[in-house]
């Protein structure tokens, strides 16, 4: 295995702000791997460092081999970096966006007409060519995006949160696409604040107010949810929040909108009878196993650090 | 790679409309509305009369002179002694001094006032003296009626009070070659604002995570706008050759090698603006100090540079446009020769390259911290000093 990226002791400050706190990442060749994260937990940050369009407060990055401070402009040929807000010229078509981009790697002659074509037909976006890219919807920007990102064959793609603002059914076609970059062997790192997109990911690091909270494969993460889920629906979750909080056999209890997640040691019949015991009075709607899904580990995770902070 | 900042920058003006008038058409626009004011709107400006005639002729024509829009006689003086004070205090602009035989129309003479005017206040001079020459002259006719032969009329007089700078009048001829160093300066307006508008829209980011040098990003911008700034040269020459009668008497290859160095040399100073502007408006507030009010006070356009405190007399000697109205003034109306004006062509030659050589190396290619900075002073604390 080839190390693409390598992270080390990474920090960054912003005035008093830590945005980013002694990061130890080492990405391999090949990997599709997500950076996940709720807003501001430091996911541009950690992008931009990699893309060495940032300095370090303190640690070294690593990438392709080159350091990121003294070696920016090196790393800078390997990189294909997408930032999360919009870097393509609103006011240039499509095709003079790709246009410039090609210049700027010195992508010409009959390379550049190839690879113009292979991208056209990998984004689908030939038909709207001669389009101001202003112009475009969310979903059509963020494959420009890449596209443009790509045109000098990186070997490695940063796109920070490419499916933000854009439709699902845009989000599964560029998840597809992101797939088929891996089937092909580019090194891709993905942000994203949500945990589904998580899932299709081979290696994830959950960020967490500027933390590495866990970084693995999403099945091993999954995993380190000691329990297991049961979903509850009730008349008055908060009553019921209360009522449960303290019992034993519940390590931990993640609200959803209109439905609380359990996280127990165990989800026999004979557990949960003992639930509805406790929550006598309260009418119940909804109580039956769950599979645990990225987000319970995450929140799991989170409140998880959290107490270690109280205590 | 250059090139292609430069055909991208190129396809930002053509279709930004804004940024499109400002490099086209906004020096010719500025230019036309600054010369309007600066010629056409003087009213009621101050005038003193020296009446020696004391005549119902006299009387007449000082009645006439006050009944102008454009004068008003404010001060009646026993001789012209007294006009020098009120120029220097700014009394008046003009006097005149009306001969005691006024009135008096011979067979062989008509006597004529004289004007005095005062030589710092061209622009309204100029006006007051036309005015005065008109109501003067259609006066005297008046009273001389059809009996005389209008080969005796003699225009009436007018002579310079000298102070301080300018011997002969100024006029449009003189303030024109100057003002141009002014609305040249729009061109290095819109380009402060490109940088710091890549900024603002995340475009820079982007650009900063290419292998892009930063010289060649920098310069790839600026020569779209040294393009339009030449067109802009050539344009206002024609302004002035067929519009306002200046006429161009140098060697235009020689003017388009000093133009040529100007533009270069104050788009250098909008690339620096450039970097060290976060924000557009920053950008445009910083430009306008730069590029609009310097040169208009500073390059000799309006107000002598040798009477300038010696500081201010420094700090315009790094202004471009200061060596380019003194050289395209030059050339323009004196038709200098190039090889006169070589200290302008090297001072021209070593800002270009100096603001080119600033700007790349403050400007870094980071999202934050965009530009260098000088490093803070080192502090020596207690524990450092122990340890
Ligand atoms: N240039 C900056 N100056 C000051 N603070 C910054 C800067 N960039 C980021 N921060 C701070 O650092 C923290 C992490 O920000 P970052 O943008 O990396 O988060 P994020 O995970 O990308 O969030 P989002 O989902 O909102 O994009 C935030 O508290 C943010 O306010
Ligand atoms: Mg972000």
């Amino acid at each position: 295995m080839e190390t693409m990226i390598e992270l080390q002791g990474l920090s960054r400050r912003f005035g008093t702000v830590t945005a980013l706190t002694d990061i130890d990442l080492t990405i391999q060749k090949g990997e599709l791997f997500g950076i996940v994260g709720p807003d501001g937990a430091g996911k541009s940050t950690l992008l931009r460092l990699i893309a060495a369009v940032l300095d370090p407060s303190a640690g070294t990055a690593h990438i392709h081999g080159f350091e990121s401070v003294r070696e920016a402009e090196q790393v800078k040929h390997h990189i294909g970096y997408m930032p999360q807000r919009f870097g393509l010229y609103p006011d240039l078509t499509v095709a003079e966006n790709l246009d410039f981009a090609a210049q700027l790697f010195g992508v010409k002659g009959a390379q550049r007409t190839e690879r113009l074509h292979r991208l056209y037909e990998f984004t689908n976006l030939e038909r709207f060519k001669s389009r101001p890219a202003g112009l475009l919807s969310g979903g059509m920007k963020k494959k420009l995006g890449l596209a443009c990102a790509m045109i000098h064959h990186p070997a490695i793609l940063l796109l920070d949160e490419p499916t933000t603002g854009v439709d699902p059914v845009a989000r599964r076609n560029f998840w597809d696409l992101l797939s088929g970059l891996h089937a092909e062997g580019i090194t891709t790192v993905v942000s994203t604040p949500y945990m589904d997109e998580a899932e299709r990911c081979n290696r994830v690091a959950f960020l967490f107010k500027g933390r590495v909270l866990a970084c693995d494969t999403p099945e091993h993460i999954k995993e380190k949810v000691p329990g297991k889920v049961v979903v509850l629906e009730t008349s008055d979750n908060r009553r019921a929040h209360q009522l449960l909080e303290d019992g034993i056999l519940i390590l931990d209890i993640q609200t959803y909108g209109e439905q609380l997640n359990l996280v127990m040691q165990s989800d026999t019949p004979h557990v949960l009878d003992a639930i509805r015991q406790r929550l006598d009075g309260i009418t119940i709607h909804r109580l039956e196993p769950a599979p645990i899904r990225m987000e319970e580990a995450f929140i799991y995770l989170v409140n998880q650090a959290e107490r270690e902070v109280l205590a | 790679m250059m090139l292609a900042i430069a055909r991208k920058e190129f396809i930002h003006i053509l279709r930004d409309r804004g940024t499109f008038l400002l490099v086209t058409i906004g020096p010719l626009f500025l230019m036309v509305i600054f010369t309007y004011t600066l010629t056409t709107d003087v009213k009621e400006a101050p005038l003193a009369v020296i009446d020696l005639a004391h005549n119902d002729a006299s009387t007449a024509l000082i009645d006439r002179l006050d009944a102008s829009p454009k004068i008003h006689v404010e001060r009646h003086l026993a001789s012209a002694d007294e006009t020098d004070n009120l120029f220097k205090r700014g009394e008046v602009v003009a006097a005149v001094v009306i001969p005691a035989d006024y009135g008096q129309v011979s067979l062989t003479r008509v006597p004529q006032v004289e004007a005095i005017i005062d030589g710092t206040e061209p622009i309204s001079a100029e006006t007051v003296l036309t005015e005065v020459y008109q109501i003067a002259d259609a006066h005297s006719r008046e009273l001389a009626g059809d009996a005389l032969q209008s080969d005796l009329f003699e225009p009436p007089i007018y002579t310079t009070q000298e102070r301080l700078y300018n011997d002969a009048l100024s006029s449009k001829v003189d303030f024109y070659p100057g003002l141009m160093g002014m609305m040249l300066g729009l061109p290095a307006i819109a380009l402060s604002l490109s940088l710091a508008r890549e900024r603002e829209n995340g475009t820079l980011e982007q650009l900063m995570a290419t292998p892009i040098a930063k010289r060649a990003l920098l310069l790839g911008k600026l020569w779209p706008y040294l393009g339009f700034g030449m067109v802009d040269v050539y344009a206002l020459l024609a302004l002035g050759q067929w519009v306002y009668d200046v006429p161009f008497t140098g060697n235009l290859l020689a003017y388009s090698l000093i133009a040529f160095l100007f533009m270069f040399a104050s788009l250098g100073m909008g690339l620096v603006v450039s970097v060290i502007a976060r924000t557009q408006q920053v950008a445009v507030v910083i430009a306008i100090l730069v590029f609009f009010i310097p040169p208009f006070f500073m390059s000799g356009t309006f107000f002598p540079v040798d009477a300038m405190p010696q500081l201010v007399q420094l700090e315009m000697m790094s202004l471009p446009a200061t060596h380019f109205v003194t050289a395209g003034k030059a050339i323009y109306l004196q038709g200098t020769a190039l090889r006169e004006l070589w200290l302008q062509v090297v001072l021209l030659t070593v800002i270009s390259v100096e603001m080119l050589e600033v700007s790349t190396f403050i400007f870094r290619k980071k999202v934050v911290g965009g530009f260098r900075r000088p490093a803070p002073p080192v502090l020596t604390t207690k524990e450092n000093a122990l340890s």
